[in-house]
């Protein structure tokens, strides 16, 4: 360990230049940070440039001296909300370069186990933004508005690009501001500053309501349990549920 | 009467089925309609009960012609009734799903006129949906028992999954409570749609373009604490139901008292949670663990431990079995042990060939070495610092949740009688 500290634009591309830099240089940085950083440093600090090619170097080099696999779970640790990912990644990747394909079995290591925990982590939630996604309907195109840790819209696209051939998708991440838009089978994601709400019109109140009023009346109430219900859906996701805002019934 | 009102009256219902289950089914969205279905299944929400919401559970009419004691419908309740028509009905779930509340439709029935012309009605619904809006999402509907077979097969051709509900544990209680049923009805249709799956099975792998049929497999459901069958006897029934009807999943439902009746608990009685909650775990054995109903209980033991769980019961009658070395054990025995389960078996299994494993390593793949310590070896060694009285056993094969609902002043001393006994306990700290 030294006591520099890589910089990048926070793109995956810039921080597979940074690995590419790191291991080139063999020198080993304290941190590995998306530009800028705000706080006082103590280190050095070097900006690695973003360099296409060396990126896809970078990854031919993963896939091809450690699997295909490895390459997957640094791609995907990039999408991870976990403090340190790029750090933890380039410690995967030279263990990975020592070990082999071999690394990806070693789950008692600590390195690999916390890696692959952040990614088992960012599609637990992929996977319950599937159901948890609500749209509503405006001017006949289907918009959404989601909080999630990890960056899962790349990962939560194809589910919804194929479940609804026929409409056009909105799905704004207000955490990392970026829009996700399907339309007639292609997706695409965009960095988006602001996305504003129009008031629902009377046919999107009343599907809201009629929701709603399903959601209330399917409980058993000599069962309730509320307890059991954060554990499955945690209060950080009500705030885009349809189901946990008032609704009024139509008249 | 307008969709509001049906909605609420069909949705309150509907909510004593208890599957909501959504996987075994993928399938990529229709060109030219709307839906898709994936395999692991997706909740879309959770009701204040905790249970999952991922379909529209309704009936399509609670216009019941049976006088069934324990349900809330029965003709002779003097309750609201409503009947969708099959258009409100497609509307409703089209527009749910476009919102993504919802991965599909869950359809049952009370029995409008006679089965054949409330089957009918499910399948004019069903095929609205299908057909009309080419809706590829997931649904699943209840064959109707008593209806003629080749309405059920047609069901069964539109539906992702399909249900009977075996409705209580013993063909004496089913008389008893459910005058216009009785068992041949039941297990009729089931054995129906048990044969269409194998025949589809067997065509699918002759002609990719075949139908399918029921892809998504029959369920059933029964109710348990309404009558006095002992968890043997239910546990007993349910792996006949696997083995010999081939089911994919047997739901069971605390009763909850909706109708007073001599023949009935009292009003008054709380469902009994913790029984479900204990039956599913043997389930879970059943189906995943390699265990059968005879190993988890006989004739003399009816019932399961409310203190502790079924597999830790189960092992620490067992103590011959143990310990278990992790890194020889074969993959049926790591099954056994309590604290592992399928997912860390797996990991196990992977990890234990590029390494060997510690208790450190073993915590991380995801043991709970809590529970799991008492039962295994790492390398012939015992988990180091291991507490062998018997206070720390049962605290830790024991629940927090058990320990809570104890009553505090004699949480010690009841453990003796209450829970498992003494000589249980002794083998394991030898």
């Amino acid at each position: 360990m030294s006591d520099v500290r890589y910089l990048y634009n926070d793109t995956a591309d810039g921080m597979f230049c940074c690995l590419y830099e790191c291991l080139a240089a063999r020198r080993i940085p304290a941190e590995i940070l998306p530009q800028p950083q705000a706080d006082l440093s103590f280190y050095e600090e070097i900006y690695v440039p973003t360099d296409p090619a060396r990126a896809e170097k970078m990854r031919t080099a993963i896939r091809q001296r450690i699997s295909p696999y490895a390459l997957r779970l640094a791609e995907e640790g990039f999408l991870c909300a976990c403090e340190g990912k790029e750090r933890l990644i380039l410690d995967f990747v030279r263990l990975g370069l020592h070990f082999g394909a071999r690394v990806t079995g070693l789950a008692g290591n600590p390195v690999v186990d916390r890696l692959q925990k952040a990614v088992q982590a960012l599609h637990r939630e992929a996977h319950q933004y599937l159901g948890f996604v609500r749209f509503s309907e405006y001017d006949r195109a289907l918009c959404a508005e989601i909080e999630p840790k990890n960056q899962v819209l790349g990962l939560i696209a194809p589910h919804f690009c194929a479940r609804y051939p026929q409409e056009t998708l909105m799905i704004f991440d207000r955490t990392h501001r970026q829009l996700l838009v399907c339309a007639r089978g292609q997706a695409r994601i965009l960095p988006v500053e602001r996305f504003d709400w129009q008031p629902a019109d009377a046919e999107e109140t009343r599907y809201r309501a009629l929701w709603k009023l399903f959601y209330d009346t399917v409980a058993i109430p000599e069962r309730e349990n509320p307890r059991c219900r954060l554990s499955h859906m945690p209060k950080r996701y009500w705030n885009h549920l349809t189901e946990q805002q008032e609704q009024t019934r139509p008249a | 009467m307008d969709v509001w009102e049906k909605l609420q009256i069909l949705s309150a219902a509907a909510r004593y089925d208890v599957s909501c289950c959504t996987s075994g089914v993928a399938r990529g969205g229709a060109a030219g309609g709307i839906g898709n279905a994936a395999q692991a299944g997706i909740c879309h929400s959770f009701a204040a009960d905790g249970r999952c919401i991922s379909l529209l559970k309704v009936l399509f009419s609670n216009a019941c012609r049976y006088n069934c004691a324990y349900c809330m419908n029965r003709a002779g309740n003097d309750v609201p009734r409503a009947t969708f028509t099959p258009q409100e009905l497609a509307d409703l779930t089209i527009q749910f799903y476009r919102r993504n509340y919802i991965e599909g439709l869950f359809l049952s029935s009370g029995i409008v006129r006679d089965p054949d012309y409330t089957c009918e009605q499910l399948l004019t619904v069903v095929r609205l949906l299908r057909e009309q809006y080419r809706f590829g999402g997931y649904i699943h509907v209840k064959a109707i028992p008593g209806a003629d077979p080749r309405l059920i097969t047609q069901l069964g051709l539109l539906a992702d999954r399909m249900s009977v509900n075996i409705e209580l544990p013993s063909e004496q209680s089913l008389t008893r409570l459910a005058p216009d049923k009785n068992r041949q009805t039941i297990l009729r249709p089931m054995a129906l749609i048990r044969d269409g799956i194998a025949e589809n099975r067997h065509d699918l792998v002759r002609y990719r373009a075949a139908p399918a049929f029921v892809p998504g497999g029959q369920s059933t459901q029964m109710i348990v604490g309404a009558t006095g069958e002992t968890d043997y006897t239910i546990l007993t029934l349910t792996q006949a139901l696997y083995r010999r009807y081939a089911l994919k999943r047997v739901y069971f439902s605390a009763y909850v008292p909706v109708n007073s009746n001599p023949l009935l608990p009292a009003t008054t009685t709380k469902p009994p949670l913790l029984r479900e909650h204990r039956l599913y775990q043997a389930d879970w054995l059943l189906r995943y663990y390699g265990f059968t109903a005879d190993e988890l209980l006989d004739p003399a033991h009816p019932n399961l431990h409310t203190m502790v769980d079924p597999k830790c019961s189960w092992a620490v009658q067992h103590m011959e079995f143990f310990p278990v070395e992790v890194q020889t054990a074969p993959r049926e025995m790591l099954l056994r042990v309590p604290g592992i389960g399928p997912r860390s078996v797996q990991r196990i299994l992977y990890a234990r060939r590029a390494a060997r494993l510690d208790f450190e390593a073993l915590r991380r793949i995801g043991v709970v070495l809590r529970r799991a310590q008492y039962f295994i070896t790492c390398g012939g060694k015992q988990m180091p610092g291991l507490r062998t009285d018997p206070e720390a056993v049962l605290r830790a094969l024991i629940s927090d949740a058990q320990q809570q609902a104890m009553p505090a002043q004699d949480r010690q001393l009841t453990f003796w009688d209450q829970t498992i006994t003494r000589e249980d306990v002794v083998p394991c700290l030898t």
